[in-house]
């Protein structure tokens, strides 16, 4: 049950990581938010963007503010699932020859898979079940994974040589989805200083326990969300099917497949954390407006049409929510 | 607390009222659609509703009203909604609604209250919010609309019903009937509300305005009827108008005495009020004559055989004047006068007859050797070699006149003139200088040979200004004028 209590500190610690994320990660206000969103909606979060943004060094950051298990996988196409999974090994001493499961990388509560999308698809859907269920299957044994279980995986959209694309049943396990744009001058200017002057990029001390995480993901459940705004996301979800109540034309010429129901339980959940991140008692219309763009940009492919006419996702989205009305 | 259940129950309430309210407007706006269907298809038919009509059509509309209030409280508004609109209208962030959400959760749900505690802490105006709009408003303003169109259909609109238009000429003439006769173009004795209903239902009759205008400006006003037909006449010639309508009313008038005289013959004859005004009116409307003298004389005789023989000789004058128009060889002399000094109907001296001229301002159209310009007409006096018109196989004179600068003045002005010549028994010829529009009666005063009509347009530009006279119709004025004015005497 929570209380004001639980609502209190989860709204602190919010704050208290977004800061010490801040610390070390300079003028990337937005991927630092969505990654504490997918942390407090238990989800999973994908960073796109070119190399040298800082990608990887905001994981290592949330997950050094958090306290957390962390490992990372750099993702290479020779890679394999077992790489990932872990696999079983012949240990050969006093007590004989036998296998050992000898877990990978998956097996922790922070995963940074960098570069996923140039790991095969093969070696891309050994993430699957372990997104989505919170839990390996090695052979014949399924283990569960520590809770909380957080993926945030990078891709770079501009080196598409060797690349494998992530299939829509992969990438739909990602909750948001975010580009990470490129710094202003000011905060170029301190990256460029915490990088040449001082000794090193400082990491965030752990400042959460996992009890304090766990109880503001309760806290961002149990926000309430009201019926009609409800009704509008799942308005919004389908007006971005071009086979969708309510689709704006542009939808239906240029896109191939629209956002999931997983979309919709995205969207309403981004909202409620960003909601509780405004101090709010409610899921505003606001909220989910910040939330919609992240929740379903990577749910939305373009058809051959869209990619030849260069139409964008992001505009396509921008239609949905203009066209899509609240009553 | 904030008492959710008790204000869900007064916007819902309002709601409902509201929609009410809508619905009731869009059922009368249609049953006033019906009425005006129904008053329409009335004026149409030429029926005139009546009281029943009138019951059943405000039934219908009242009905209407009042089902579509009760359909439209009917149904039950969607409470999250309504409050999400109020949310919206207040700017509360969504607070109302999602207190709706959470309004099943338990007492001390942390949520719960801070939304309540956000709600109070601000006041909720929501009953000025949850007023009549635009669209609750609009089908009582489209009802009262068609209503408006339904009544000026029935009262208001020109010319009413075919039973009230029938009404108001029945009133008309009632009205007319204690007015003197004037004279209508079919040589027929009629009244002036003939005349003006006649008028009113032509189109091209003269403005009310200008026949008011024209009748104050002239020295001996004829009658508004007259003004009115010499006004709309465009084609016909005004003169021809006045003589045959003249000398018909006056040959009726005379009938009228001697059928009376007779009926009564032991009596002495005299003359009755009304008698006396109606020949009043006649005398007003004929120009200088020996008939009009005759007939001025009748109305100042004494009773008895002073006033016999003055009908006998205005009869006389009347039966010589009819004769000439009759006569197979002179056709023309009641469209055309003779030449000076002769007589169009042999020696009698009292022929009357009227003849126009049309005179082109463009150029020489004519061949008659009388031909005068508008000038000369209006400038010279008669004489017997001025004014010897070219005459015809029946002795008419008829021609154009060159053209000259007055009359390319008056083409110039966009107007038409045309020249009368005329012949009035003993007194020798006597010319009328006409254009369109302008009343053929000369003034009173004028002689016979004096120009009918030069007036100064200053004079009667305060009299158009005081009126409502349809600037066209001002306009076409003021040319007159200033036309007559380059030609004028």
């Amino acid at each position: 049950m929570t209380t004001h209590a639980d609502i209190d500190r989860a709204r602190a610690l919010v704050q208290c990581l977004r800061g010490a994320v801040a610390e070390t990660i300079v003028g990337q206000d937005e991927p630092i938010d969505a990654a504490l969103v997918a942390l407090l909606c238990r989800g999973h979060l994908l960073l796109e963007g070119a190399p040298g943004l800082g990608k990887t060094l905001l994981v290592r950051a949330l997950a050094g503010a958090l306290g957390l298990r962390f490992q990372r996988v750099q993702c290479t196409p020779d890679l394999m699932p077992a790489d990932i999974l872990g696999t079983h090994v012949l240990i050969d001493d006093l007590a004989g020859r036998r296998f050992r499961f000898s877990p990978g990388p998956i097996f922790a509560q922070v995963l940074l898979v960098d570069e996923v999308n140039r790991a095969t698809p093969k070696t891309q859907s050994a993430l699957l079940q372990a997104m989505e269920e919170g839990e390996v299957t090695v052979g014949r044994t399924t283990i569960r994974l520590d809770a909380p279980f957080l993926v945030l995986a990078t891709q770079n959209p501009i080196e598409m040589e060797g690349t494998y694309p992530l299939p829509e049943a992969q990438i739909d396990r990602f909750q948001l989805k975010v580009l990470v744009g490129r710094p202003d001058q000011a905060s170029l200017v301190e990256i460029t200083r915490r990088a040449t002057e001082e000794n090193g990029l400082p990491l965030p001390r752990p400042i959460a326990s996992l009890g304090d995480i766990q109880a503001a993901q309760a806290v961002v459940r149990e926000l309430p969300i009201a019926e009609p705004l409800r009704r509008y996301a799942a308005r919004l979800v389908l007006a971005t099917r071009p086979d969708g109540a309510g689709a704006p034309e542009a939808v239906r010429s240029y896109v191939e497949v629209g956002a999931s129901p997983r979309g919709a339980s995205a969207l309403i959940l981004a909202a409620k954390a960003r909601a509780l991140f405004a101090g709010a008692p409610n899921v505003r219309r606001a909220d989910l407006q910040a939330a919609f763009r992240p929740a379903l940009q990577h749910r939305v492919l373009l058809n051959f049409r869209g990619e030849a006419d260069g139409v964008t996702v992001s505009s396509l989205l921008d239609e949905v929510w203009k066209e899509t009305p609240l009553l | 607390m904030l008492d959710v259940g008790r204000m869900e129950k007064a916007v819902s309430r309002r709601a409902r009222a509201l929609r009410g309210f809508r619905v009731a407007g869009i059922a009368l706006a249609g049953a006033a659609l019906v009425t005006l269907a129904g008053a329409c298809a009335a004026r149409g038919l030429g029926a005139r509703p009546g009281a029943a009509a009138f019951t059943a059509a405000a039934t219908v509309c009242v009905g209407a009203s009042a089902v579509g209030y009760a359909l439209g409280r009917l149904r039950e508004p969607c409470v999250p909604d309504l409050f999400l609109s109020l949310d919206l209208a207040l700017g509360t962030g969504e607070l109302l609604c999602s207190l709706h959400e959470v309004r099943a959760r338990r007492g001390d749900d942390p949520f719960r209250e801070r939304i309540s505690q956000k709600l109070e802490s601000a006041p909720l105006p929501w009953r000025r919010v949850m007023r009549p709009r635009a669209r609750d408003l609009a089908p009582w303003l489209v009802a009262l609309f068609v209503l408006g169109a339904a009544a000026a259909v029935v009262f208001a609109l020109p010319g009413g019903t075919r039973a009230t238009r029938v009404e108001e000429e029945r009133q008309t003439r009632a009205a007319a009937s204690d007015s003197g006769p004037v004279v209508r173009s079919d040589g027929q004795s009629t009244r002036e509300g003939d005349v003006a209903v006649r008028a009113d239902s032509q189109p091209g009759a003269a403005p009310e305005p200008l026949v008011d205008t024209l009748a104050e400006i002239l020295p001996a006003p004829p009658s508004r009827g007259l003004l009115a037909g010499a006004l709309a006449s465009e084609d016909a010639g005004a003169e021809s108008l006045l003589s045959r309508d003249a000398g018909g009313s006056v040959s009726e008038f005379l009938s009228q005495i001697a059928r009376r005289a007779q009926a009564d013959a032991r009596s002495t004859l005299t003359l009755t009020e009304e008698e006396k005004e109606a020949l009043r009116a006649l005398l007003a409307e004929m120009p200088r004559s020996p008939l009009r003298d005759s007939l001025s004389a009748v109305l100042e005789s004494e009773p008895g055989d002073a006033l016999k023989d003055r009908l006998a000789e205005s009869q006389r004058l009347l039966d010589s004047a009819g004769a000439s128009e009759d006569h197979p060889g002179n056709a023309g002399i009641a469209s055309a006068p003779p030449e000076s000094g002769e007589r169009a109907q042999g020696d009698e001296p009292d022929s009357i007859g009227w003849a126009p001229v049309k005179t082109s301002p463009q150029g020489r159209t004519g061949t008659g050797a009388g031909e005068r310009t508008p000038a000369e007409l209006g400038n010279a006096p008669p004489s017997g070699a001025d004014s010897a018109p070219a005459t015809d196989e029946g002795g008419a004179a008829a021609g154009r006149t060159e053209p000259s600068g007055a009359a390319a003045a008056l083409g110039t002005a966009g107007l038409t003139p045309e020249v009368l010549l005329g012949s009035l028994g003993r007194e020798g010829s006597v010319k009328q200088f006409l254009t369109k529009g302008v009343p053929f009666e000369p003034p009173a005063a004028a002689g016979p040979d004096a120009m009918a009509t030069s007036y100064s347009y200053v004079r009667l530009q305060a009299l158009l200004e005081s009126r409502s006279v349809a600037a066209q119709v001002r306009d076409l004025v003021r040319e007159y004028f200033e036309g007559v004015t380059e030609v004028g005497p």
